[in-house]
């Protein structure tokens, strides 16, 4: 499941952290989605100057749509780089609501 | 009350490349001292300062201590940042000080020595800023990984090929084999492009621009210059969409459709009257869909009027006559400058040579991954 923040008053989801709706301003509630979506890109960079959870490089990077809230487009790392168009399943790899996200097969 | 026009009245830009020892500030100076001396004007002159960011000398104040090292002593100091974008974002403020009549005389400086200065940890930290913090950052990409992300998506939506977009980094680099001070200007081939180095596929080394040392300064002006023609800021515009990926619209360039659309209308014109083109490229894929979001070219027809010879220095619209950030380099704030540099120069040359070119110029200036954008329209008269 992916944790996200879900304005009552607008319906407007997004990833945890602001504490309010970008959209309206109001409180917002924290909730938790499913993780199925659509990979809309995708890609293998062959340097990483920055630490990831997989380790070294090759490693590729995806984007991802939420079904549940296609407001939300989750960014997640795997082994290697899923089709465009292909159905995944995000979810965090160490703690809820933050990145490091992983791609499972949906 | 007419709003005083904003006259690029001076412009100048260092060579791109390696200039150690010479720091940031340095070539600030160097930059500002040659864009007064292309303006002829004096430093007594300067009323208002707009500083870029440099990632080299991260300071607090970076117009006010360009003011104490370079001589000035302006009413308006404000030192800008705005990723790739903060060029033209400080060319678009001094427009609208001008404008409204609160300077007459807008020194824009940017530049930095991130080729030959840059620490491995600065480097990092700049980095590690452009995905976001909690939801990007920890998965372990960066820049070039963004990019390619960027790039997949457009060569699915379009069905063009990776070869296909190999088209831009060479035209970019015979562009640059003419220009004095171009950091690159050994000629390239597809070929080459393609068996360069692997970065984040489809993205090679060939499609990314160089990092570089260099400066470059613009006089606005609420006056036009003594002698030449006078280019004005006839529309300016920017729009900004989002900051991270994540967070990006379906339409990740819908920010560049903004600007350039507001840009046009402001100036009364479309991009069939532009004579003239500048446009960010900090990578192949990055050009392509600027120019295709601006309205220049029609969806997934960049390439091809690349290949067609439209954007060739003697061609219908030339482009990034300088060889753009891919080959006259990138120094951060600076590169995105350089564009309106080289256009403002070729538009002299045009007007003194008596072209049949129109006297229209269209500029954009993108910072983030598409998320800051700014467009300009430059309207010359004899």
């Amino acid at each position: 499941m992916i944790a996200a923040e879900r304005c009552p008053r607008c319906a407007r989801h997004a990833l945890p952290g602001r504490g309010f709706c970008p959209r309206c301003g109001g409180p917002v509630e924290a909730i938790e989605l499913p993780g199925e979506g659509v990979v809309l890109s995708a890609a293998t960079p062959h340097r990483a100057p920055l630490p990831s959870p997989i380790g070294a490089t090759p490693f590729a990077v995806a984007l991802l749509r939420l079904d549940a809230a296609p407001e939300i487009t989750v960014m997640a790392v795997a082994a290697e780089a899923p089709p465009i168009g292909a159905r995944r399943r995000a979810r965090p790899l160490e703690k809820p609501g933050r990145a490091p996200y992983g791609l499972d097969v949906a | 009350m007419t709003r005083p026009a904003a006259h690029l009245a001076g412009v100048a830009m260092t060579a791109f490349g390696d200039h150690a020892p010479a720091d940031a500030l340095a070539l600030q100076c160097r930059a500002a001292e040659a864009c007064l001396a292309d303006a002829g004007a004096e430093r007594g002159e300067v009323d208002a300062l707009l500083v870029g960011y440099a990632t080299t000398l991260p300071h607090v104040m970076p117009a006010t201590l360009l003011a104490e090292t370079f001589g000035v002593t302006p009413g308006f100091a404000h030192g800008v940042s705005a990723g790739g974008a903060t060029g033209l974002v400080m060319v678009d403020l001094a427009h609208r000080l001008v404008a409204a009549g609160a300077a007459r005389r807008v020194l824009v400086v940017a530049g930095e020595n991130r080729r030959s200065g840059a620490t491995r940890e600065d480097v990092l930290k700049t980095l590690a800023q452009v995905g976001h913090p909690r939801h990007e950052v920890p998965n372990g990409g960066s820049i070039p990984a963004y990019y390619a992300l960027l790039a997949a998506r457009y060569l699915h939506e379009t069905g063009l090929t990776e070869r296909a977009l190999a088209r831009i980094p060479v035209l970019l680099r015979r562009h640059a084999a003419a220009t004095e001070g171009a950091q690159f200007r050994e000629p390239i081939t597809e070929a080459d492009v393609m068996a360069s180095k692997p970065i984040a596929p489809p993205l090679k080394l060939l499609d990314c621009c160089p990092v570089s040392d260099g400066a470059a300064a613009v006089l606005v002006s609420a006056d036009p210059p003594a002698a030449g023609p006078a280019i004005r800021i006839a529309g300016a515009a920017q729009a900004h969409t989002h900051q991270h990926m994540s967070e990006a619209p379906d339409d990740v360039a819908l920010g560049a459709r903004q600007s350039s659309a507001a840009a046009f209308a402001a100036a009364g014109r479309g991009p069939k009257d532009m004579g003239r083109l500048g446009v960010y490229d900090s990578f192949s894929v990055t050009l392509a869909m600027l120019l295709e979001a601006t309205g220049i070219s029609g969806p997934g027809r960049a390439v091809h009027e690349v290949a067609e010879g439209r954007f060739d220095r003697e061609g219908p619209l030339p482009l990034n006559t300088h060889g753009g950030l891919m080959s006259y380099g990138h120094p951060g704030v600076a590169g995105g400058l350089s564009h309106l540099v080289e256009t403002v120069r070729r538009m002299r040359d045009d007007d003194a040579g008596g072209s049949q070119r129109r006297p229209l110029a269209f500029l954009h200036g993108d910072g983030g991954v598409l998320s800051a954008n700014v467009s300009l329209v430059l309207e010359g008269a004899a």
